[in-house]
């Protein structure tokens, strides 16, 4: 019976597929993509569809003069891989864009944007 | 030589994994993502790999005795990055042509080779737009012959294009998940004519693919609440045309297929029906399904970058800086 040689090995594990691995996209924020809140949110978290490395993902928020407004903070949370937040001070009524990137753990690089409101009382 | 082989795998097993590549998302362009379409080949150059099934009904044609023939393809393609932005591509179909009346035994066969090229030539992110250049060319005599395939090549120079609809202004939301993508080819038959006297016409070709994204929808612009499967689809027609320039004395032909893409993190599937553009074309509605994997999510470690060279700005990125 032939033996595959040991030094294949490797090369085979290299090739197999990891199915678990694929981009992380955003599943859903809070607050919610679009959405107008009365109250400023203290938090923007967002639920990703995969676990992230924290060293390269984060979330930063701007304001409708395109100034960052977040507290830079933006962290993936230990407990939840696939959840990340940034916190954010008191928020005057207007519009918010986040911007998020995102590294999966099998490295590919992702990110997009989405709009909130903050609407006066 | 027989000694050196397995330490040749280690070697490249090494170096892959030391000197990883940063991998990118397929098809995007600022915050849009572009799926693969069924008919209308995508702008990007992008490792990809598909299988798509298609059958339609070809009428019996008057005169000449052919009987009305139930058509079935079985097409497959991949599509991989040689240097960033630059892709080379192989396809081939399976065909069976079975009689209707079985009044003629069922042929069945491999049409010819196709092969691939595309380069991505210009693109804008914040406005999701992107331009390439490539085209194909099918390889003369490479199929069965019993199918009468050509024996001569046919090279098809082509232009791509994609548009999404993400810059439209904040009024207009609802309409910023409509994309656009499009391809413009002249198909140059290698011989002009055929021994029996028959003409080869230049031929324009065109395709368009219409999209309206609810991934795009709710992960971009609103959340409106959409469960699962349907955030994950997105409706589509497409338009593709054939028009040939000279000689051969053949008219326009072409379909309209409307359908829907539903993604997922390692796959597409994609379902259409094929509807002739006119009578010449033919008088049946056919239908088409397509299964593409995303091997770069399957298998990260060789697809998802280039063979030779990293790709840069090319990756996912936010669209619309603030």
């Amino acid at each position: 019976m032939k033996i595959i040689h040991p030094l294949y090995l490797p090369l085979l594990l290299w090739l197999t597929p990891v199915v678990a691995q694929a981009h992380a996209f955003l599943d859903h924020a809070d607050p919610r993509v679009g959405s107008t809140v009365q109250a400023a949110p203290s938090v923007v978290t967002i639920w990703f569809t995969e676990e992230l490395e924290g060293a390269f993902s984060k979330i930063q928020v701007f304001d409708a003069k395109g100034r960052e407004v977040d507290k830079k903070d933006s962290h993936v949370d230990a407990a939840r891989p696939a959840v990340m937040t940034v916190s954010l001070p008191a928020l005057p009524p207007g519009d918010y864009k986040v911007i998020w990137h995102a590294v999966a753990v099998d490295t590919h690089h992702t990110s997009g944007t989405f709009p909130f409101t903050v609407q006066p009382r | 030589m027989k000694s050196i082989l397995p330490w040749f795998a280690l070697a490249c097993t090494a170096a892959a994994i030391i000197a990883p590549t940063p991998a990118r998302a397929h098809g995007f362009e600022g915050d849009r993502f572009f799926p693969p379409t069924i008919q209308t080949d995508d702008p990007f150059a992008t490792d990809e790999f598909s299988v798509t099934y298609q059958s339609f009904n070809d009428p019996a044609s008057p005169g000449d005795g052919t009987p009305k023939t139930r058509e079935m393809d079985v097409s497959s393609e991949f599509d991989k990055e040689i240097f960033p932005k630059f892709a080379l591509g192989v396809s081939g179909t399976y065909i069976n042509l079975d009689p209707m009346d079985h009044t003629a035994p069922a042929q069945d066969g491999f049409d010819n080779v196709t092969l691939s090229t595309k380069y991505q030539l210009w693109e804008d992110a914040p406005h999701e737009w992107i331009f390439s250049i490539g085209g194909e060319v099918d390889l003369g005599d490479t199929g069965s012959k019993g199918l009468g395939v050509n024996s001569f090549s046919t090279w098809t120079p082509t232009l791509y294009f994609g548009k999404g609809f993400g810059d439209l202004p904040s009024q207009l939301k609802y309409l910023k998940p409509f994309a656009l993508t499009g391809t413009l080819g002249v198909a140059i038959p290698g011989e002009a004519s055929n021994p029996d006297g028959s003409f080869n016409s230049d031929a324009l070709q065109w395709g368009l693919a219409l999209e309206y994204s609810l991934p795009y929808l709710q992960q971009h612009v609103e959340d409106i609440g959409l469960p699962k499967p349907f955030s994950d689809m997105i409706p589509l027609v497409e338009v593709s045309s054939t028009t040939p320039f000279d000689r051969s004395g053949e008219t326009t032909t072409g379909t309209i297929n409307p359908g829907i893409l539903w993604e997922q993190s390692d796959f597409q599937v994609g379902a259409e029906a094929v509807v002739p553009i006119n009578a010449h074309t033919g008088p049946n509605i056919g239908a088409v399904v397509q299964v593409q994997i995303y091997i770069d999510d399957i298998f990260p470690k060789i697809f998802g970058h280039p063979i030779f060279g990293h790709d840069e700005g090319n990756e996912t990125g936010p669209g619309n800086t603030p």
